[in-house]
């Protein structure tokens, strides 16, 4: 048989629970937990979202695909920017070790709000123009991106290795900064190499 | 001795007039698209943008459903995106188009954020009903645990009173 002092500290217990119970919701607004590691991603798939189908062989006046996509793991509502920029071989690339971007000019930008937890997709196309080859050397003349044309003037030399001439298509995440009021690189980049080839 | 020229040129000066008058109008009504007018252009959408981007958080933070906001905003942005872009490939008459675009958009979400703010600070905020209620609800049990523990107290006594006796054999 349960002794009377044992009771009571069971009723007392009892009604602690209870009070806790009533309580929660109140201290869930109250109370915050630290939260989980905060991070953004950035992605690029290929022809039907998968990481396969890349455009990799690619020629002038060809329009090929790919689709970009941000995922916010931020804790809540943030502003990205999306730089897409073009590179040969030689020219200066973001630094995933310093989280540093590239110092080349972007030419196409894309711009998102993305709640925590939430994903942005988009389509990318482009296409190569102004495409002549010479020796060892191929030369690019305009870029466009979502029907957007730009003047870019990239060589590609001839690489003994892979043989082809690549040139590489980047995207830079970036973010929106309130404490700043400005946009800040968020050390996230991907890229897709591009060998161009001759119109067949 | 016959003069033409001065007859002439009263009859032809109605018409030169009107066609000066429609030279000026036009003049007025087409704008030029430099690339300094369109730069500022874009900078004003980027800071719309950002005044609308503090206004999102702002009533966010008082607990606001955003979303609609959030998609309006991402409408301003993708024209803000647009725009820059337009305006880097040399397209300044659409980069402008763009960026004003995308100043509608913004200051709609300023303003609708700036209502739903009002709404907001006007109705009582949730951690206060919350807060309320859980009151309300830990007075009451406090009430009934004291009511409840002289009915336990009560009922263990009368079962301990009820119990008889029992032996115990040492061995």
């Amino acid at each position: 048989m349960i002794s009377l002092g044992d009771l009571k500290f069971l009723y007392a217990a009892s009604c602690v629970f209870l009070g806790l119970i009533i309580l929660a919701p109140t201290l869930a607004m109250v109370v915050s937990f630290p939260g989980g590691e905060k991070f953004s991603e950035l992605w690029i798939l290929g022809s039907g979202h998968l990481i396969e189908g890349y455009p990799f062989n690619v020629s002038a006046d060809n329009v090929y695909s790919a689709h970009l996509g941000i995922g916010n793991h931020m804790g809540g509502l943030e502003y990205y920017l999306v730089y897409v920029k073009l590179r040969n071989q030689t020219e200066s690339a973001p630094d995933s070790l310093n989280a540093t971007p590239s110092g080349l000019a972007p030419l196409f930008e894309y711009r998102a709000f993305v709640f925590d937890g939430d994903v942005w997709e988009r389509e990318v196309s482009f296409s190569l123009g102004g495409v002549s080859f010479e020796g060892g050397l191929c030369r690019v003349s305009s870029l466009v991106v979502d029907d957007s044309a730009f003047s870019v003037d990239k060589v590609a030399v001839w690489d003994q290795v892979n043989n082809g001439f690549y040139l590489q298509l980047f995207f830079e995440l970036w973010r929106f900064d309130t404490t700043v009021s400005g946009f800040e690189y968020h050390g996230r980049f991907v890229w897709n190499w591009l060998n161009v080839t001759r119109s067949l | 001795m016959k003069c033409y020229g001065g007859g002439s040129g009263r009859k032809w000066f109605p018409l030169l007039a009107v066609f000066a008058l429609m030279c000026m109008a036009v003049s007025f009504s087409v704008r030029v698209f430099g690339a300094n007018d369109v730069s500022s252009e874009i900078a004003e959408a980027e800071g719309k943008v950002r005044e609308a981007y503090a206004a999102v958080l702002d009533v966010e933070s008082l607990g606001v459903n955003a979303s609609g906001l959030v998609h309006t905003m991402n409408r301003a942005v993708h024209a803000l995106g647009d725009a820059n872009s337009a305006f880097r490939a040399g397209d300044y008459e659409n980069a402008s188009l763009l960026a004003d675009l995308c100043v509608g958009f913004a200051d709609d979400v300023s303003a609708e954020a700036g209502n739903l703010k009002k709404d907001a600070e006007s109705r009582p905020s949730g951690l206060f009903m919350t807060a309320a209620l859980s009151s309300v609800g830990v007075s009451v049990l406090f009430v009934l645990a004291l009511f409840g523990w002289r009915f336990v107290k009560n009922r263990y006594v009368k079962h301990v009173l009820k119990m008889k006796p029992e032996g115990v054999v040492s061995g």
